[in-house]
């Protein structure tokens, strides 16, 4: 963990909806290409809006965004997508009138070539989406939606992939096997930075975790560590000391 | 189905379509009638059709002209609306305006008078069962058909038309996904305006060529994009053919005055029973 | 309508002039009635393309109710001779049940779908005055429809008549529109218009306010319909055509600034006289223009509705303290907190997006 160099770095950057108003303050953090990296926090901390500066998806943004060493920070979402930065937001993240399989050449709609290779490749790592190619993404369950949804975001071979809360919604079952999925992804090559209100399961898959809090970063640390710390029961929850650590956040929304 | 390709893709409903149609007929009659003849193109006929070359340049004209002057209200007024944020109420009521303002200059330039592309009565020839058809008739079919069948390959086996149905479903991601929505738009407006200028040439093959012909026509257009399902090109084409059988089937029983009520009740009637038209699909 | 006002040889003289300017006046009355009815439906987002249809109905509606028993080839319902307010109340109630028959289907739905079903009524209306026989004597149109207080009046001081009856009118709807925007009624119709879902989770029935001012605007131009039937004397379906019963009163609301009453009025008065000047200088002018006067008037008033919403979306006269709906949803939109919920709130439902 020592001297590798992290893949994208965001760093010392303000954002937020409205220009002058910020949700986020001085944040910086670094994701690498061999760990899973998960934000965590209550609602309205900043999380998704961290998520979405990363990709270049917000309005306003102050601060420097960097991308294997290049300086990357004026880059629009579809020039980030093509570095390789793959993005899947938390909601309306499939076509719903659109086949799986045009989903995903949508996805790869930049490709210049390789597609049809590419989308055999990305079924196969869905079953339950390669055994009905054509089915149209509407009738899919909320969780086939999100690992559709990530299949798309996966059809560029991008080195890291961006989820917005993708278990939000899922009942636990599909979480656990959501989970599962992403950390598959994860063993073939490539980094997951994701946002996440089921914190407990999240951080077991995580390497490494951040707790933001207020627009800022309260914690980081490492899954494990962050598990069992009392403080982000504390941090995260307002929860006195000695309630364990069940969470019902992100019910809200 | 112009119509509802713009409506799907573009989010709005294009009240000036009609009026699209219109100029594309009048464009065409521009070629055909005296005018163009000058001009070289007039003059034959196919066999028993009532038309010949000069209609298939001036329909061919009708279609590059409407297509571009799409492009061109697209680029002067819809991009800007789009981009200062108006929503479907500003595109709806700026689209009205266009809709007056074409119909104004079509009879700034050729008056408010009825035309017909050519003179003369052209008898309907008996087929089977003594149903008499007009051999224009089958013409106007039969590119019907054929145009039903491009769109489709075009909207479901080309990478443009599948990315046409995709920032109509989503243009955010469409946009994500490295679509250059703008480019999209462009080209749905001239598919729409080639099939909206198709139409006109039709309509005024098949009854007259007059200044409001499109505007009369665009509520059973909207009745039938709305019995289709809005956005839904298959639905289009089976809700366009059932609200014309139903208005003509009409009048059998009812007074010939009240035809064009028929697909206000449509409307009403599929509003009430299925809102998202008879295809449409739960989101 | 046209011929309502004077040809352009009266006006040379000043009784001329006057003449003209009373009967003006008297038209954009009407047609600002028209206007702040439409404004009251469009402050809560409903987009009425068949105005025409309900100003129709209104002008139908008391006509028949007024005039006498149809005789020789005429022939139309009703025609019991009641008095003219009693056709203005029963004007205004059809307007309102046009409003509950459309309002029904449609306002559950998406909001084109209203749009749609309102250009349509208008169509079909028409059509049905035009065809069927025994209802409204057809094309022929009615006529001979008095003016109120017209039999109290010497012949040629009627117009002031007219006139007065239509401010008088013009005015109490002004204020009763004000008035209605002004209350927690309409206080909740903008809550509705600035952003639906909100409104809905504050426990208002949003289908039901929208209704009610659908309804409101409705009756509101039935009553400009009997005002304009017995003032005119003739109607006939040609009358309420799209372009001036719809259109035209939509140009007057863009122009003048929507969201606001006093703009609704101004811009029935700009409107008006671009419209109805226009026939005034058509004899000046050359002659290849003149002859084309009416339809470069038409070209004319869509080119205003496309100019307004794209360099004066707010119209001549802005709306006070709020943004017209024309206007951009910017970022700062959301900055302004109001009835809307803290700036805090706001922020987060854009996160959770």
């Amino acid at each position: 963990m020592t001297d590798r160099r992290p893949m994208l770095r965001v760093e010392a950057f303000s954002g937020g909806y409205v220009d002058g108003i910020d949700i986020i303050h001085d944040v910086a953090i670094d994701l690498y290409r061999d760990e899973i990296l998960t934000i965590i926090g209550p609602n309205g901390a900043g999380k998704s809006t961290l998520l979405k500066a990363a990709v270049g998806a917000l309005p306003f943004e102050r601060g420097r965004r960097s991308f294997q060493g290049e300086d990357v920070s004026g880059w629009s979402t579809p020039r980030m997508i093509a570095a390789g930065i793959g993005y899947v937001p938390q909601v309306d993240n499939v076509f719903t009138s659109l086949s799986i399989r045009e989903n995903l050449e949508m996805g790869g709609y930049m490709r210049q070539a390789g597609l049809g290779e590419r989308i055999a490749e990305v079924l196969a790592m869905f079953p339950d989406l390669e055994s009905r190619p054509n089915e149209r993404a509407s009738r899919l369950s909320g969780g086939q939606r999100q690992m559709l949804a990530m299949g798309r975001a996966l059809m560029l071979d991008p080195v890291m992939l961006c989820l917005d809360e993708p278990t939000a919604a899922l009942s636990p079952a599909a979480r656990g096997e959501l989970f599962s999925r992403i950390y598959r992804i994860h063993m073939s090559g490539v980094g997951i930075l994701m946002v996440e209100q089921n914190a407990t399961e999240a951080l077991v898959w995580s390497d490494r975790a951040v707790v933001m809090v207020d627009g800022e970063i309260a914690l980081e640390g490492s899954g494990t560590e962050m598990l069992t710390s009392r403080d982000v029961g504390r941090a995260f929850l307002g929860q006195a000391d000695g309630e364990g650590f069940t969470i019902e956040e992100g019910t809200a929304q | 189905m112009g119509l509802t390709l713009v409506f799907g893709v573009l989010g709005v409903g294009d009240f000036a379509h009609g009026d699209k149609m219109g100029w594309g007929m009048f464009l065409a009659f521009f070629v055909v009638s005296s005018e163009g003849a000058n001009l070289g193109f007039a003059g034959g006929q196919f066999g028993s059709l009532s038309f010949g070359w000069g209609l298939i340049v001036g329909l061919l004209v009708a279609m590059l002209g409407v297509a571009a002057l799409s492009v061109v209200l697209e680029r002067l007024v819809f991009r800007r609306l789009r981009a200062s944020g108006g929503g479907f109420f500003v595109f709806a009521i700026a689209s009205l305006g266009i809709s007056i303002m074409l119909r104004a200059v079509i009879q700034l330039i050729w008056g408010p008078s009825n035309f017909r592309y050519t003179p003369g009565i052209h008898p309907a020839v008996e087929i089977l069962g003594g149903i008499k058809v007009k051999p224009d008739q089958f013409f106007i079919v039969g590119v019907t058909i054929l145009a039903a069948v491009l769109l489709y390959w075009l909207l479901y086996r080309t990478r443009f038309g599948k990315a046409m149905r995709a920032t109509a479903d989503n243009p955010g991601l469409a946009e994500a996904s490295g679509i250059d929505t703008n480019r999209i738009r462009v080209g749905t407006w001239i598919i729409a305006g080639i099939l909206g200028a198709l139409a006109g040439v039709m309509l005024g093959l098949q009854a007259e060529v007059r200044f409001d012909a499109g505007f009369r026509l665009l509520l059973p257009l909207f009745a039938a994009v709305i019995l289709g399902g809005i956005g839904n090109p298959r639905g289009a084409l089976v809700g366009g053919l059932t609200v014309g059988i139903a208005q003509e089937v009409s009048t059998q029983w009812i007074n010939t005055g009240l035809k064009p009520g028929i697909p206000f009740v449509i409307v009403i009637v599929v509003l009430m029973l299925r809102p998202r038209g008879l295809f449409g699909q739960q989101r | 309508m046209e011929q309502l006002l004077l040809n352009v040889v009266t006006l040379v003289t000043f009784d001329g002039a006057v003449n003209w300017t009373v009967g003006f006046l008297t038209t954009v009355a009407i047609f600002a009635i028209l206007a702040l009815a439409l404004n009251i439906q469009w402050s809560v987002g409903i987009l009425n393309f068949g105005v025409a249809a309900f100003f129709m109905v209104g002008a139908y509606v008391s006509a028949v109710l007024t005039l006498p028993a149809p005789e020789g080839l005429e022939s139309y319902v009703a025609g019991w001779g009641l008095p003219i307010p009693v056709g203005w109340l029963f004007a205004m109630v059809a307007g309102a049940v046009l409003a509950i028959l459309l309002g029904i289907p449609t306002l559950r739905l998406r909001d084109d779908f209203l749009a749609i079903a309102t250009i349509g009524v208008a169509a079909i209306l028409r059509s049905i005055a035009n065809s069927v026989e025994g209802l409204v004597n057809r094309s022929r149109g009615l006529n001979g429809v008095d003016g109120f207080l017209e039999d109290q009046v010497q012949g040629g001081d009627y117009r002031w008549v007219e006139l007065a009856i239509a401010l008088v009118v013009l005015l109490a709807v002004y204020w009763l529109v004000s008035r209605a925007t002004a209350s927690p009624w309409g206080r909740t119709l903008r809550a509705i218009r600035d952003n639906e879902d909100t409104a809905k989770a504050s426990g208002k029935n949003t289908v039901k306010f929208r209704m009610g001012a659908f309804m409101l605007g409705a009756m509101l131009m039935g009553l400009a319909g009997a005002i304009y039937a017995h003032r005119s004397g003739t109607i006939s379906p040609l009358t309420f055509s799209d372009l001036l019963g719809t259109f035209f009163v939509w140009t007057m609301l863009i122009v003048g600034g929507s969201g606001n009453h006093r703009g609704a009025l101004l811009g029935a008065v700009v409107v008006g006289f671009f419209w109805f000047g226009t026939p005034l200088i058509q004899e000046s002018l050359p002659d290849w223009l003149g002859s084309r006067v009416f339809q470069v008037r038409q070209l004319l008033i869509g080119l205003l509705i496309v100019v307004f919403l794209l360099w004066r979306p707010q119209g001549l006269l802005a709306e006070r303290d709020r943004v017209s709906r024309f206007v951009t949803r910017g970022p700062d939109d959301r900055t302004r907190g109001g009835d809307q919920g803290s700036v805090w709130e706001r922020l987060r439902s854009a996160v959770s997006r």
